[in-house]
C-alpha cells in the first residue's frame, strides 16, 4: 500500500476561523498567509523525504483550510521541490470549470513533472457550486460529460469540435500531449453510482473519501464488479481512500488531544447557512421548492458536504490497523491522508509527518 | 440504378443521403426550414447491392434531375459515404459538404445488426429508449442491403481524402460503435478543409439520440461554411 500527502496549505491562523462558509478575505493577512504556504510546500518536502509515494491536491475554494483553489498551481510549484513523488491532482471540480483549460493544465503538470502526474475528478461538495454559479441540479451532468470530454481532449490527435449537452467547443487542441501515453492515471473521486460506472467503464480508478469503512466497502464493491463486467481489473493504485488522521506516539496521547478539539468546539465543520444548504441539497436531489419558505435565520447551518470528522486516530499501531482495514475490506491501494487539523501548527504537523513515516508507512508496504 | 427523392422547404438547395438505418426525419425537417431540400431515398429493395460509388453517381443524377447547378451536400451513415463520392466527382457542383457518421474511414466490420432490436444496440448511444425512438417499418425492412452495402465500402477512401476541396463537416458521435475512434482525426489530418465535430452522448445514430445538437451543428455549418469555428452569439448579460 502506498501513502500520499494531501497538502492542504492551510492558513497557520484557521483554528480562529469562523465555523461558517465562505471564509471572509479580512481573516487573511498577506505576511502568514506568504508563510503558510511555505510551511506547507515544506512539509510536502518532508512527506516526500520520510517516504510518501504521491502528493496530493484538493481544489476547495473561498477557505483557508484548504487553501488551494487553484491547486495546478500549487502542484506546479511543489514539484519543483518533490522531484519524486506523483503529484496526484485529486482533484479537479469539473462541474465548476472549463474543462478545456483543466485538460490543458493537466497536459502542463504531466511535462513540468515528467510523467508523475495523476489526474483526478470530482464534483465538489454542495458549497462549491456557489463558487462559479454552478445550478446544483446540473453538476453531475456536468461532470459526467466533463470528463467525457477531457479524456478526448487529452487523446485526440487532431483538432477537433464538442457539441455536448453543457459545452460547446468548435475548436480543441490540448497542448502539450501528456508525457503518459495513452493518458495518465486518472482518478474519479465519488460516492455515486453513475460516476463509480464511469469510472468502471472507463477503465479509470476510483478514489473515495472521509466514510467510515462499510460504506467505503459498499462502493468498491459495486467498483470491482462492474469493472469485472467491463473485462478488467484494476490495479492497487487505481483505487485510493482519503481520510483525515491525527497521529501521536500512543494511543492515549491522540484520543487526549482528540477529546480536547471537542471541548474546545474545534471538532465541527464548516457550515453555510441553513436555508441555503437546504436549497442546494434540495436541486442536487431534484426535489420541488418552495421558496415562498426561505426566510433569513441563523447564519450558523447545515455542514458543508458532511465535513469529515477524524478517519484515523491513534497511536502508530491503532492508526496502521485502521488503515488496514480499508486496504484489506475496501481494495484501497493508496492512502490519501489529511494532516492538517485545524488547531495544529506547522511544527505539530512536521512531528507528525515524521512519526508516519518512521512508525506506519513501513507497515503500510508490507499490505 | 434508380433512386427515389422527396423535395420539400425553400431557400437555397441542400441534397441529403440520410442513409442510417436509424433515420429519424429530424435532419430533413430542420434542414427544409431554412433551405429547399432534395431529400434521396437509400437505395433498398434493389435486386442488386449497389456499391457506394454506384449510389453516389445516382444520386448526382437525380440532383441534375432536378436542376440544381451548385448545392450544399449533406450525407448521413452509409448516406456520407456516398456523399463523400460524389463530392470528389463533381467539386464544381458541392459547395458544402456534412457529413454525419461516414462509415468509410476505419469502420468496425464485426458488427452486424439482423433485427430493429440488435440494430438499436448497435447504433445507438442509449438503445434502453430505443422504443421511443424506432424507425419507420419500410428503414428496418432494408437494414439487410443497408448492412450488405456497409461491407462494400469498407477499407477504402484515406488515400481519396486529400482530394475533397471543398468546406466539410464530419460529425461523429461520441460513442459511435460503428466507427474506430481514429476516424475523426484521420478526416482532420487527410481532408484539407474538414472540420470534425464530436457529439456527446451519442451513437451511430445521432440524430435518434442527440437531434437538437446535430440540427445546431449542421445548421450552423451549412451557414457559415468553414467560419462556424468562430463564436458569434453574445456573452453579454446586462447591458
Amino acid at each position: 500500500m502506498k501513502a500520499s500527502y494531501l497538502g492542504a496549505m492551510g492558513y497557520a491562523l484557521r483554528r480562529d476561523f469562523p465555523a461558517t462558509w465562505p471564509t471572509p478575505p479580512a481573516y487573511n493577512d498577506p505576511e502568514l498567509s506568504v508563510q503558510s504556504y511555505q510551511d506547507g510546500i515544506e512539509e510536502c518536502e518532508f512527506a516526500e523525504e520520510m517516504g510518501f509515494e504521491w502528493i496530493s491536491f484538493s481544489e476547495h475554494h473561498y477557505s483557508g483550510r484548504i487553501a488551494t483553489g487553484t491547486p495546478s498551481v500549487m502542484a506546479a510549484a511543489v514539484a519543483e521541490r518533490c522531484k519524486k513523488a506523483r503529484m496526484a491532482m485529486l482533484g479537479h471540480l469539473l462541474p465548476l470549470n472549463n474543462p478545456v483549460r483543466i485538460a490543458e493544465e493537466l497536459a502542463l503538470l504531466d511535462n513540468l513533472t515528467n510523467g508523475r502526474l495523476v489526474m483526478g475528478f470530482l464534483r465538489g461538495t454542495p458549497n462549491e457550486d456557489q463558487v462559479y454559479n454552478v445550478n446544483p441540479a446540473e453538476g453531475r451532468e456536468r461532470m459526467l460529460e466533463s470528463m467525457d470530454l477531457i479524456l478526448r481532449a487529452l487523446t485526440e490527435p487532431q483538432p477537433f469540435a464538442w457539441e455536448g449537452r453543457y459545452y460547446q467547443y468548435r475548436t480543441v487542441s490540448v497542448w502539450p500531449r501528456p508525457v503518459q501515453q495513452p493518458l495518465p492515471p486518472a482518478i474519479v473521486a465519488t460516492r455515486s453510482d453513475d460516476a463509480v460506472h464511469f469510472a468502471a467503464t472507463h477503465r479509470l480508478g476510483l478514489g473515495v473519501s472521509f466514510l467510515p469503512v462499510e460504506d467505503v466497502a459498499a462502493i468498491t464493491g459495486k467498483y470491482f464488479k462492474w469493472c469485472e463486467e467491463a473485462g478488467w481489473t484494476p490495479q492497487p493504485d487505481e483505487v485510493v481512500f482519503r481520510g483525515s488522521i491525527y497521529l501521536a506516539e500512543t494511543d492515549e496521547k491522540a484520543w487526549d488531544w482528540f477529546y480536547r478539539q471537542e471541548d474546545q468546539g474545534r471538532a465541527r465543520g464548516m457550515a453555510m447557512r441553513s436555508s441555503v444548504a437546504q436549497v442546494i441539497q434540495a436541486q442536487r436531489t431534484g426535489q420541488d421548492i418552495d421558496y415562498s419558505h426561505v426566510f433569513a435565520g441563523s447564519a450558523s447551518g447545515d455542514i458543508v458536504g458532511g465535513a469529515p470528522g477524524l478517519t484515523f486516530v491513534g497511536g502508530p499501531d491503532s492508526v496502521t490497523e485502521q488503515i488496514r482495514a480499508y486496504h484489506d475490506r475496501c481494495g484501497a491501494g493508496v492512502i490519501d491522508l489529511f494532516f492538517q487539523q485545524p488547531s495544529l501548527d506547522h511544527r505539530d504537523i512536521m512531528a507528525e509527518i515524521e512519526l508516519f513515516g518512521r512508525e506506519v508507512l513501513p507497515r503500510l508496504r508490507e499490505f | 440504378m434508380r433512386l427515389s427523392y422527396t423535395e420539400t422547404g425553400n431557400g437555397n438547395p441542400v441534397v441529403l443521403l440520410d442513409w442510417t438505418p436509424w433515420q429519424t426525419g429530424t435532419l430533413a425537417a430542420a434542414l427544409a426550414a431554412h433551405y429547399r431540400v432534395i431529400s434521396i431515398e437509400p437505395p433498398v429493395g434493389d435486386s442488386v447491392t449497389p456499391s457506394a460509388q454506384s449510389a453516389s453517381e445516382a444520386a448526382a443524377a437525380v440532383a441534375e434531375a432536378a436542376g440544381l447547378d451548385s448545392y450544399s451536400l449533406v450525407g448521413v451513415s452509409l448516406g456520407a459515404d456516398a456523399a463523400f463520392r460524389l463530392a470528389l466527382a463533381r467539386p464544381e457542383a458541392v459547395t458544402a459538404l456534412a457529413l454525419v457518421s461516414p462509415t468509410c474511414i476505419s469502420p468496425v466490420v464485426s458488427l452486424s445488426w439482423d433485427t430493429p432490436a440488435q440494430a438499436a444496440d448497435v447504433m445507438l448511444a442509449h438503445p434502453e429508449t430505443a422504443s421511443d425512438k424506432s424507425p419507420g417499418a419500410a428503414r428496418t425492412s432494408g437494414l439487410a442491403a443497408l448492412a450488405n452495402l456497409w461491407r462494400s465500402t469498407e477499407g477504402y477512401a484515406a488515400g481519396l481524402l486529400s482530394g475533397l476541396e471543398c468546406a466539410t463537416l464530419a460529425v461523429f458521435g461520441q460513442e459511435d460503435r460503428l466507427v474506430s475512434r481514429e476516424a475523426g482525426g484521420v478526416w482532420k489530418e487527410r481532408a484539407p478543409n474538414c472540420n470534425v465535430c464530436y457529439v456527446y452522448d451519442a451513437g451511430h445514430a445521432v440524430a435518434a439520440d442527440r437531434p437538437d445538437a446535430l440540427v445546431n451543428v449542421v445548421l450552423d455549418f451549412l451557414e457559415r461554411r468553414e467560419t462556424f469555428i468562430v463564436e458569434n452569439r453574445s456573452s453579454l448579460i446586462n447591458p
